[in-house]
């Protein structure tokens, strides 16, 4: 086991596209983090930098105490799983899981004994025998994760191993690749572009966009205190509501103004987060709204609190919560950086011509019961304590 | 033999198709698609009777006498059962007797090697073509799929030549070489689509597994590329058991004539001696049936080779 280390890496393809630009990450030793980003990122690239696989153009990388960058795949004794597994389909269980042992040419009782302990592991002992082809999706992801286990390599690297089962059995198995790192304590890099898994598998999560790191984090602090628009609007699902706002003293208070409607007393909770936001007055800015963070206004709620009454344009009623899509009329912010958080050039061109139109689509996280109807009006106010503030020309937080 | 399954299926389609067509909206899917299938059917069957009437003929006369061959035609047989008592092994016996035996071992000497040889240089070119980086690659390949349109008769004289100053003329190695050179460039093609097709990440897992290119190519590429190897296996086995022009020129007759060459001298040299040369071709045809039926799955297999991935 060994740290791994990008020290300002760059991958540059030969048509000129830079996948990974002066990318600077250390994995400590033991520790689990999670590669997340839009498609096109160069997530998986880096990954394959890790492995060999890719060549690196520019910088070190650096397994345990050496620089690797002229090692083969081999020499760098690390263990990869694939995102089709890329089992060896002629050979059995056992054979696909002593494969590289036996290249190493370990002694074959040892190679049998490693094998029926990862096997033992992983449940697949009464599987060893079959082809891959007789295999369940779930058998074979268990079977690449054998495969890297039985090596006790220097680090594990996994590449959207879990993309290819079902929604169910990807919840098992998340739990099941986060408790076996924990207990094999084996370094482990992993590419995913699921929300879900970036949030709960790791100890830190590295989010890139367009090769470059954007911010490396625990999974919590990204979602607190993401460091830019593109952090704060790709993490969270549902994801962050952002929409244009106008700051403006007001007797000493902060208060932001969105859309024609809405003023939003800002307290000094949410400007102690963000000390600019003092900076900012009479100037525009992006705005951050959580979903959970709206709720439905009882009497008690200041008005400083509350937006006006709002359209709901789609109910998700899913038991435990309470998804309400509602119309605003605050212009959405179209910048590179959502450009890229969104990752779907139609949602993307949607949000656009809502902008046009002069508002968009908030969703709202609340609690179930008595849900609305598309069509109706509801009141809706917002904890604005948790106002997040970015610069909307560079995407900076305003702390 | 190898042609006539694409054929049969092409002829047999289309005629079915346009009998759909005519059937109108008022047919079941169901019912077209089995009426399609009548006509495939009886298509192929017809296909079959072609080829087994005459091979059949062939084998009724290497059992009649001499005389009876020469007088009348085979089906007499079967008008007049009385026949049936002169049937004989003569034929085959003289026919063994003249040194068919000793030519038979020769093509088996020349075929085996002959398909070996190239299929596994081949496998080793196919493999680098498929997934090795070096420079020149894209040329290299399409000289070499060039080559395919390159009528082997062409080269015949030049090689001759080459062959006589180093004295190879008339060894088996000769064929070997010739064989080899002429199957090579169609072998590669086929086998790099094949390994093309195979996934990357397999690859890409070995390597991270420790396998050089090496241990890649045996473990991996030729246990997984089994069908393409084996279908292309059935091809040059069966064109080189079966080729004369190649045998004749630079291996001739004598002491090395392989199976080919013997028959035509069966002709050649006894003119009218039909009922050996009827012998002699049915012992040539055993072994490509051996082949072609041992390995027949493969070969249908590889004929749709990568439309299933491993």
């Amino acid at each position: 086991m060994a740290k791994v280390e990008f020290d300002h890496i760059w991958k540059r393809f030969p048509d000129g596209t830079e996948a990974v630009k002066d990318l600077t990450l250390q994995i400590d030793d033991g520790e689990f983090v999670i590669l997340v980003g839009p498609s096109g990122c160069g997530k998986s690239t880096a990954l394959r930098m890790v492995a060999g696989l890719e060549e690196i153009s520019d910088g070190k990388m650096i397994i345990g105490e050496q620089v690797v960058n002229n090692m083969t795949p081999k020499e760098r004794d690390i263990a990869m799983v694939f995102q089709s597994y890329a089992l060896y389909p002629h050979m059995t269980v056992g054979d696909n899981m002593g494969f590289a042992l036996k290249l190493a040419k370990v002694p074959k009782d040892d190679i049998a004994k490693r094998v029926k302990d990862a096997a033992d592991i992983l449940g697949l002992t009464e599987y060893l025998d079959r082809k891959p082809k007789a295999l369940s999706g779930g058998q074979r992801q268990r079977v690449a994760m054998g495969r890297a286990i039985v090596r006790s390599p220097q680090a594990f690297l996994m590449d959207e191993p879990l993309s290819n089962l079902d929604a169910k059995l990807r919840v098992q198995m998340r739990a099941e690749i986060a408790e076996l790192q924990t207990r094999l304590g084996v370094t482990t890099l992993y590419v995913t572009h699921d929300q879900v898994e970036a949030m709960t598998m790791g100890d830190r999560v590295a989010v890139l966009k367009r090769g470059e790191l954007m911010q490396v984090d625990s999974p919590q602090q990204l979602y607190d205190h993401p460091d830019n628009l593109f952090v704060a609007s790709f993490i969270g699902s549902p994801s962050m509501n952002i929409a244009e706002g106008t700051l403006e003293a007001d007797d000493g208070a902060t208060v932001l103004k969105m859309g024609t409607t809405t003023r939003l007393h800002v307290p000094d909770g949410a400007i102690d987060q963000y000390p600019r936001v003092r900076d900012y007055h009479g100037k525009t800015v992006a705005v951050g709204m959580r979903p959970e963070h709206f709720f439905r206004p009882d009497g008690s709620v200041p008005d400083e609190a509350k937006m006006p009454a709002r359209n709901v344009t789609l109910v998700e009623a899913l038991g435990s919560e309470l998804i309400v899509h509602f119309g605003v009329s605050a212009p959405p912010v179209t910048t590179d950086d959502m450009r890229e958080a969104i990752d779907d050039a139609d949602a993307f061109a949607e949000m656009e011509r809502a902008a046009k139109e002069g508002g968009q689509v908030f969703t709202a996280r609340l609690e179930p019961g008595s849900p609305p109807k598309v069509g109706d009006k509801i009141d809706i106010a917002f904890k604005t304590e948790n106002l997040h503030f970015f610069d909307l020309e560079n995407g900076a937080p305003l702390r | 033999m190898s042609t006539s399954l694409p054929t049969a299926q092409h002829t047999g389609t289309r005629p079915a198709g346009k009998e759909a067509e005519r059937g109108g909206r008022g047919t079941a899917p169901k019912g077209g698609l089995e009426g399609r299938r009548t006509v495939v059917k009886v298509v192929l069957f017809l296909i079959c009777l072609f080829w087994i009437v005459p091979a059949f003929g062939l084998l009724v006369t290497s059992f009649r006498p001499p005389d009876a061959v020469r007088t009348s035609g085979w089906w007499t047989l079967f008008v007049r059962p009385a026949e049936f008592a002169d049937m004989t092994l003569a034929n085959y016996q003289a026919v063994l007797d003249a040194g068919m035996g000793n030519s038979f071992v020769n093509s088996l000497v020349v075929a085996v090697p002959a398909t070996v040889i190239p299929i596994l240089a081949a496998a080793f070119a196919a493999y680098a073509f498929a997934w090795m980086r070096f420079p020149g690659r894209e040329t290299l390949f399409f000289c070499i799929v060039g080559l395919i349109v390159v009528p082997l008769q062409a080269s015949l004289v030049p090689l001759l030549q080459i062959y006589s100053r180093v004295g190879l003329t008339g060894q088996f190695a000769a064929l070997w070489l010739a064989h080899t050179g002429f199957g090579m460039p169609l072998a590669i093609y086929l086998l790099r689509n094949y390994m093309g097709s195979l996934p990357r990440e397999i690859l890409e897992s070995a390597k991270v597994d420790g396998a050089s290119h090496f241990q890649v190519f045996w473990k991996l590429m030729i246990p997984l590329s089994v069908p393409a190897l084996a279908a292309f296996a059935i091809f040059q086995f069966l064109w080189v058991w079966n080729d004369l022009l190649v045998a004749l020129i630079f291996l001739g007759s004598g002491d090395n004539q392989v199976v080919t060459i013997a028959l035509s001298e069966l002709i050649g040299s006894r003119g009218q001696d039909w009922h050996l040369l009827t012998a002699g071709a049915f012992i040539s045809m055993i072994i490509p049936l051996i082949v072609f039926f041992s390995l027949q799955r493969y070969f249908i297999r590889g004929l749709t080779a990568g439309s299933v991935k491993g």
